[in-house]
């Protein structure tokens, strides 16, 4: 542009010099006057543009030097206008851009990643600047989206962690209400089980299963002493019964074996002391749980029974020894060792003689009583054959029968029995006492006596049948009864105790069997007892039997 | 009289001691035993009758078990301790019966315990000349 000005601009000047040349003055003043006003207008319009109205136009009067640079104005003005526009579309377009990546950014910024700026084909910095935008956009979707998922299952395990913990606050609740309740039932059970073994007379000491006492009831504490807690029960238990060697018991207690010591006495008192095991039941191999220790306090028991006991021997040497006395001199008179008798004196002597045997006897048939019923009669059974020493008991008892009255038969089981435990003693005094009743309820002439011995299941029946005077049926529920004798019995004898029949149902008894009769008046009678074909089982009494005659 | 120390000879009379300290039991004894041709020296408690078996060397001792100062079985002890006096046969003649007596008076070494209201003067001679009998052979 300015090339091509200057180009007229060179021309013009050219012509301007010829004919500024070729003027005269006045048409140099009259040139002047032109120019200046020329120029005034340019400068008009000069100063309009600078202004900034580009509205304006240079007049072009002459085609000369300041018609050019008017035209020349022009075109600048012209030039200017068409660069003002195009600078004017350039900043439009600029602010459209801009105004479409704000928008974005604002939608962004209230949320909405998921629009995205226009990109042109121009490929320009504004689409650099909007796929830029778009990417930063679309990741921060992405993440956004991404965020959200994990917000969600956040929330749903929140939740879940939520309705757990409200189900653990339930399950608590109800635990810490079983709980509440086990404990009141198992306090319940304690007190019930304080009741009972605070108030148990019986001392009680548990101990684990190493063999410490963990637990000592009131009465035991009583017993051993302890008025302490902090007592090693144990140590104390031990030297308090040291006598009976209780260490050595608990010791075999704890390796399994139970233990009894009946009777053991450490002043002021008398007591039975038991070792216990208490196995465990949950676990099958042969352990033990705990053991007890259980201290009875037998005192008042034992005390009676040996004062029992003392009276009974006290009475027994005591009513004995005038009666020996009395035996023997009436033995000796009656043998006439010192001087002849007539027989008037004889017979005044054999009646003393028969009742002072009955006074013996009858002693003798109360001690054995007395024993009996303490209840403490010894079982010491033997290997024995039945039948065999049953015979030999038949012919032991054969003097009872002084007269010979008496027809006495064996009738042995078929088969040969097997040898079974058996207390000599024992069966002795019920065969014996049998057979004395068989023969002295028997009326001579009538005199059958059948021993007899049958199985039966579980047992052994041994039976003794006569043909006495029977037992009448009003007489037949007491026959057993201590001191009981039937009428018929007391006039036919009347020295009987009355008391056979009752320490010989005893005996039977004591050993698990059972003794039981048949009898018809005048016609006779059969004793039948039992022992079971295991034999007799070996008892701990402390008192065996003596014999004695009925 | 000499004092002898062993009456094998049937010219001599077997000596019994007996320790009984009822007076009537024991005149009876005494009779019944001499009449069977034995002597015999009484005495009334443990006490006597040690003494007099030191002394007398009987040939068999009839021991009843109550009596005053000593007991019988405290007289069984003694014998027993004693060696020579250890070797005479003791026959418990007693009237206590239990279990209890009757074992400590075996195991005390009494060679019989007879309860004397269950015996007849008669069983109690025949005892007497059984031990006695019985004791000769041992020491043979």
């Amino acid at each position: 542009m300015a090339y091509k000005v200057g180009v007229i601009m060179a021309k013009k000047r050219k012509k301007e010099k010829k004919t500024l040349e070729q003027l005269c003055k006045k048409e140099k003043e009259e040139y002047e006057e032109y120019v200046e006003n020329q120029i005034t207008k340019i400068l008009g319009v000069i100063s309009n543009i600078a202004l900034g109205d580009l509205n304006v136009q240079a007049e072009r009067e002459k085609n000369d030097v300041l018609g050019a640079l008017a035209d020349g104005i022009n075109i600048m003005i012209g030039e200017i206008r068409k660069r003002e526009t195009q600078m004017q579309e350039r900043i439009n377009y600029s602010l459209k851009r801009t105004k479409e990546l704000i928008e974005i950014i604002q939608k962004a910024a209230a949320g909405d990643l998921t629009a995205s700026a226009p990109i042109s084909d121009r490929k320009d910095e504004f689409d650099a600047l909007a796929a830029g935008l778009n990417m930063m956009l679309e990741e921060m979707h992405e993440r956004d989206i991404e965020l959200k998922a994990k917000i969600k299952e956040l929330d749903k395990a929140r939740l879940i962690l939520y309705s757990l913990s409200e189900d653990i606050q339930e399950e608590k609740e109800s635990v810490e209400r079983k709980v509440r309740e086990r404990t009141a039932e198992l306090e319940q059970e304690r007190a019930k089980l304080a009741a009972v073994t605070e108030n148990m007379t019986i001392g009680a000491i548990l101990l684990d299963d190493k063999g410490k006492a963990i637990f000592a009831n009131k009465a035991a504490k009583n017993i051993l002493g302890i008025r302490d807690d902090k007592d090693d029960i144990l140590e104390i238990f031990f030297i308090k019964f040291a006598k009976a060697d209780v260490k050595k018991h608990f010791l075999e207690c704890i390796q399994g074996k139970p233990h009894k010591i009946p009777e053991v006495e450490v002043a002021p008192g008398i007591f039975e002391i038991s070792f216990l095991c208490i196995p465990d039941k949950k676990n099958h191999k042969k352990e033990f749980f705990g053991h007890l220790i259980w201290i009875k306090d037998i005192t008042p028991q034992k005390i009676l029974e040996r004062a029992k006991s003392e009276f009974v021997s006290i009475a027994s040497h005591q009513l004995r020894t005038p009666l020996t006395s009395i035996k023997l001199f009436l033995e000796m008179l009656a043998d006439e060792e010192v001087g002849k008798l007539n027989s008037l004196q004889k017979d005044y002597i054999e009646n003393i003689q028969k009742s002072s045997e009955r006074m013996i006897k009858l002693i003798n048939n109360l001690l054995n009583v007395s024993r009996l019923e303490a209840g403490t009669l010894k079982i010491e059974p033997r290997l024995m054959q039945l039948e065999d020493f049953v015979a030999t008991l038949i012919e032991e008892a054969k003097p009872l029968d002084k007269t010979g009255k008496c027809n006495v038969v064996f009738i042995k089981p078929k088969r040969k029995l097997p040898k079974i435990p058996i207390d000599p003693s024992l069966l002795r005094q019920v065969i014996y006492n049998l057979l004395a009743n068989a023969i002295q309820y028997s009326l001579p002439g009538r005199c059958n006596i059948a021993v007899k011995i049958k199985k039966e299941g579980e047992d052994y029946i041994i039976s003794v049948k006569d043909t006495g005077i029977g037992i009448p049926r009003k007489a037949q529920p007491r026959i057993f009864e201590k001191f009981f004798r039937a009428d018929n019995a007391v006039r036919l004898f009347a020295d009987g105790s009355g008391l056979g029949l009752y320490v010989i149902k005893m005996i039977v008894n004591s050993w698990g069997g059972k003794m039981t009769f048949e009898s018809e008046e005048n016609k006779g009678t059969t004793f039948y007892f039992t022992i079971p074909t295991k034999g007799m089982k070996k008892k701990k009494g402390e008192k065996g039997l003596r014999h004695w005659w009925s | 009289m000499e004092e002898t120390q062993n009456t094998n000879t049937s010219s001599t009379k077997p000596k019994i001691l007996l320790a009984e300290d009822d007076k009537y039991i024991s005149r009876a004894y005494k009779d019944g035993l001499e009449r069977a041709g034995f002597k015999v020296i009484i005495a009334f408690d443990g006490e006597e009758a040690m003494q007099k078996i030191k002394a007398e060397k009987p040939d068999l001792v009839l021991l009843d078990l109550v009596m005053p100062v000593k007991n019988g079985f405290e007289v069984l002890e003694e014998l027993r301790i004693d060696g020579e006096l250890s070797e005479i046969p003791v026959v418990i003649l007693s009237n206590l019966g239990q279990e209890s007596d009757i074992k400590k008076g075996k195991e005390l070494g009494a060679v019989d315990y007879l309860i004397k209201a269950n015996f007849s003067m008669k069983e109690v001679i025949e005892k007497v000349k059984e031990h006695l009998a019985r004791s000769k052979l041992s020491r043979k």
